[in-house]
């Protein structure tokens, strides 16, 4: 197996699923954590809670996975995406949030900073991405060409 | 090609989706935190006067934020160095008096933090969270600091 790939699955997937895990061992953090960012009501604050958390171990997890490893990884890159768009309208409205990707473990980031590494998160997964879908390009050519 | 490989990773994507939806529905019917978490207190529910001053209030909002303006008597807490925060709270608590803890808006991660920080170093549940945060503060009920914008006239 090509070790880059190896090593973006690792990264990748270790940072989604236990980002999920610290979201569900603390579900109140969690909604406050969706809550704080204004951009709902706390009853679909609190639907969101309870569902990133599990969407965010479904993408790690299904990076391992042969027959959904392009789903995980699109997954990864969508949340990703949605992150950077949520914490950048929140520093747009100066909006004073520390993030809450990590529960409690990331107090002292604040959203700038973590706006940042969410950019660098989406290098990793746009990387991942790319070579999921090349992956699975070169697996259908071969199919076609056995056919 | 390019069709299939747009069809394979919808379909991989909501395969996921719907393996991650079981437990989240199951988390929505049976453990939905729907609510507010009840600490959050609205600030009409402080009825008197004597009421307001009795709590003791802290601000967890940026250092240069509580400069710019806070609540008259409020202590500021930095999560990062708590122990100022704490010995001045030390100092000024007595068991049976109110903390209140107030962040920039609504419904602020590091007012909820505070508030259970709170509640663990003092031995107390009376430590309530301000609906709304500093936002919801009535500027005529009273603000120490230096104004954040200062106008021309």
């Amino acid at each position: 197996m090509n070790p880059l790939r190896l090593l973006l699955r690792t990264l990748v997937s270790g940072l989604f699923i236990v980002a999920g895990l610290l979201k569900l061992r603390d579900a109140d953090l969690t909604l406050i954590a969706v809550y704080q960012y204004q951009l709902m009501s706390w009853e679909s604050a609190g639907v969101l809670a309870a569902t990133l958390p599990w969407i965010e171990i479904a993408g790690g997890v299904g990076i391992w996975i042969s027959k959904v490893r392009l789903g995980g990884a699109t997954l990864c890159l969508g949340l990703t995406a949605l992150f950077i768009v949520a914490l950048g309208s929140a520093v747009a409205r100066d909006l004073d949030v520390s993030c809450g990707c990590f529960g409690t473990s990331d107090l002292h980031v604040t959203a700038l900073k973590r706006l940042g590494e969410d950019i660098g998160l989406l290098v990793l997964c746009v990387g991942l991405w790319r070579s999921e879908l090349h992956r699975l390009r070169a697996q259908l050519q071969f199919e076609a060409d056995t056919v | 090609m390019i069709p299939k490989l747009i069809r394979a990773a919808i379909r991989q994507t909501l395969i996921l989706l719907g393996l991650a939806g079981i437990p989240s529905l199951l988390t929505v019917v049976f453990d939905w935190k729907w609510q507010a978490p009840t600490e959050f207190v609205e600030l009409s529910a402080l009825q008197t006067e004597r009421q307001m001053a009795d709590l003791l209030w802290v601000d967890v909002r940026d250092p240069e934020r509580f400069e710019q303006g806070h609540v008259r008597g409020a202590i500021t807490f930095e999560e990062t160095t708590p122990e100022p925060a704490l010995d001045r709270l030390r100092t000024e608590w007595k068991p049976g008096r109110g903390i209140i803890v107030y962040g920039e808006g609504s419904g602020s991660e590091r007012a909820v933090r505070v508030g259970r920080l709170l509640k663990r170093e003092f031995h107390t549940q009376n430590v309530l969270l301000l609906k709304g945060g500093w936002a919801a503060w009535p500027r005529e009920r009273g603000i120490e600091g230096i104004p954040q914008t200062v106008s021309p006239q």
